[in-house]
């Protein structure tokens, strides 16, 4: 198995509209680098694409966590085994230094829904998350991370908060969790909690990778887009999680409103220098 | 006393209402409702994620049908086919692929487009062939294979037929090919020698001059490739 927590750096959500730039001149500002698994899995009838290649040319150059979307991990359906199997190719092909899904369910049925659902935090949805991620990780050979889940709709059956629930899952699972803190700020609007309630209840010894993105503001509740600067509410509960969590490999996800690299990047050289003022105060 | 929701019931709830942007009775016991927004917006929130992304990614994909049916009724057609084709596809792109039939079926007039459409996707994702020979090595070789490179797509359409493919990185299309041609590139889908082509030649009453002449054209433009044989492999 790999090992769950290695600090990687400043990372960043890689998206084509910069696979140049890291292909021509890589950026030093960034140590590692975060992208989709499905955008480079094998195509069912058409084998990988030409951004495998890509992939595997900006890989000489960062370590990369492979970021999922449709493991469907919280579904009643059973583990896709061609997804799965699809998957396990990439991970031979990339030998990525992160593995990760999200805490939700994308459809049932067979369906996919691109999206990333809500659970109900019963024992009975923690069990069914729980072997279906010790499956993955036996089929995969590692430790995976689950993400927190941006939400918008709770249910009544719940017998748990989600971070109760997450703190159960961890253990029970033996996995990481990808701590998107975004995803906490925009739930805790959404819900209304304490997000520095729901990350004190967090074990750091968990925490795989952080991120860090933007969202959209709507009438009294707000949206998980990805695509704006990150709030100051955000920075706060980062540096929060820096000062009492110590550090890990974080990165930002940008995925609407995609900026040139240089408007990018001035983003993540703020997440560096907090980075390195928590460290020369430590 | 409440009725407690199993995990599949809730699932199968939600995913209904998503599907048919509409607020099933049940969920009203499932939901907790809580300011600022109600549950009707809340799940309102799940309903046009799942419209719009759907929407957006056959928007980009085949942005001729969207111009020859004008913006409104192109909604209209995707409307009807999310509803009536859901995706099982962990990825957008490969769900795109659905449209192809949905589109025959509803428009046949636009068959050519959305089949031009769909082949520039395929042939920008496809890799490049890990045996094809350059021109130096052709003449290098007592021996060599032709045949359609895997980023060359073709489609009979009535007598006719197009074809899609990637010259230097960027993407190329003929429409209206002969039917001469077009039996000649369908010939090609799988690898053939030169004494296959004579054979073919014979057999389809082509000038064999004819063939060459069109070999030389297809491999200058990208359209096929030439490999080395393997030794013990039947190509016929």
């Amino acid at each position: 198995m790999n090992p769950l927590i290695q600090d990687l750096g400043v990372g960043v959500g890689l998206r084509p509209p910069h696979h140049q730039q890291f292909l021509i001149e890589p950026p030093r500002s960034v140590q590692w680098v975060e992208v989709i698994s499905e955008n480079f899995m094998e195509w069912t009838q058409y084998g990988y694409g030409q951004s495998i290649e890509t992939l595997l040319k900006i890989r000489e150059d960062y370590p990369v966590s492979l970021h999922g979307v449709s493991m469907n991990l919280g579904s009643v359906d059973s583990i896709d085994k061609n997804y799965l199997r699809r998957l396990k190719n990439l991970q031979d092909l990339i030998q990525p230094s992160i593995v990760s899904d999200h805490l939700s369910w994308t459809g049932v049925n067979g369906l996919n829904m691109h999206d990333l659902f809500p659970l109900p935090y019963t024992t009975e949805a923690l069990n069914i998350i729980a072997d279906k991620i010790k499956y993955v990780q036996d089929f995969l050979g590692r430790q995976i991370l689950v993400e927190n889940p941006s939400s918008y709709l709770e249910y009544k059956v719940s017998e748990m908060t989600e971070s109760e629930f997450v703190v159960e899952l961890l253990n029970k699972a033996d996995c990481g969790l990808l701590l998107d803190v975004n995803n906490v700020y925009v739930s805790s609007i959404n819900h209304n909690f304490d997000s520095f309630e729901y990350l004190k209840k967090i074990p750091s010894q968990r925490i795989g990778q952080i991120h860090l993105a933007g969202h959209s503001q709507k009438d009294g509740y707000l949206i998980d887009t990805h695509d704006a600067p990150i709030c100051e509410d955000v920075w706060d509960l980062y540096q929060w999680c820096v000062q009492n969590m110590g550090l890990q490999s974080v990165m930002i996800e940008r995925d609407g409103n995609i900026p040139d690299w240089t408007e990018l990047e001035i983003e993540i050289k703020k997440l560096g220098h907090i980075r390195e003022q928590i460290l020369q105060t430590t | 006393m409440n009725k407690f929701y199993k995990l599949r019931e809730i699932q199968n709830l939600i995913q209904m209402s998503v599907q048919s942007r509409s607020l099933p009775q049940d969920l009203v016991h499932v939901i907790v409702e809580k300011s600022p927004i109600n549950i009707k917006q809340r799940l309102h929130i799940y309903q046009d994620a799942y419209t719009i992304r759907l929407k957006e990614s056959l928007r980009d994909d085949f942005p001729r049908i969207e111009q020859a049916l004008h913006v409104e009724l192109f909604d209209n057609l995707v409307d009807t086919f999310i509803k009536s084709t859901p995706s099982k596809y962990p990825n957008l792109a490969e769900y795109s692929e659905l449209f192809l039939n949905y589109v025959e079926q509803k428009n046949p007039e636009l068959l050519s487009l959305v089949y031009l459409d769909w082949y520039e996707i395929l042939s920008m994702h496809v890799q490049e062939p890990k045996d094809q020979l350059s021109v130096t090595e052709i003449q290098q070789v007592d021996h060599f294979l032709v045949q359609l490179k895997p980023s060359t797509f073709i489609k009979q359409i009535g007598l006719s037929g197009l074809i899609v493919y990637r010259q230097n990185q960027e993407i190329k299309h003929m429409i209206e090919i002969s039917p001469d041609l077009l039996a000649l590139l369908f010939y090609l889908e799988s690898k053939r020698s030169i004494d296959d082509l004579v054979k073919f030649s014979t057999e389809s009453n082509f000038n064999f001059n004819f063939i060459i002449q069109e070999l030389q054209k297809l491999i200058q433009s990208e359209i096929i490739y030439c490999s080395k044989p393997i030794e013990g492999e039947s190509y016929v």
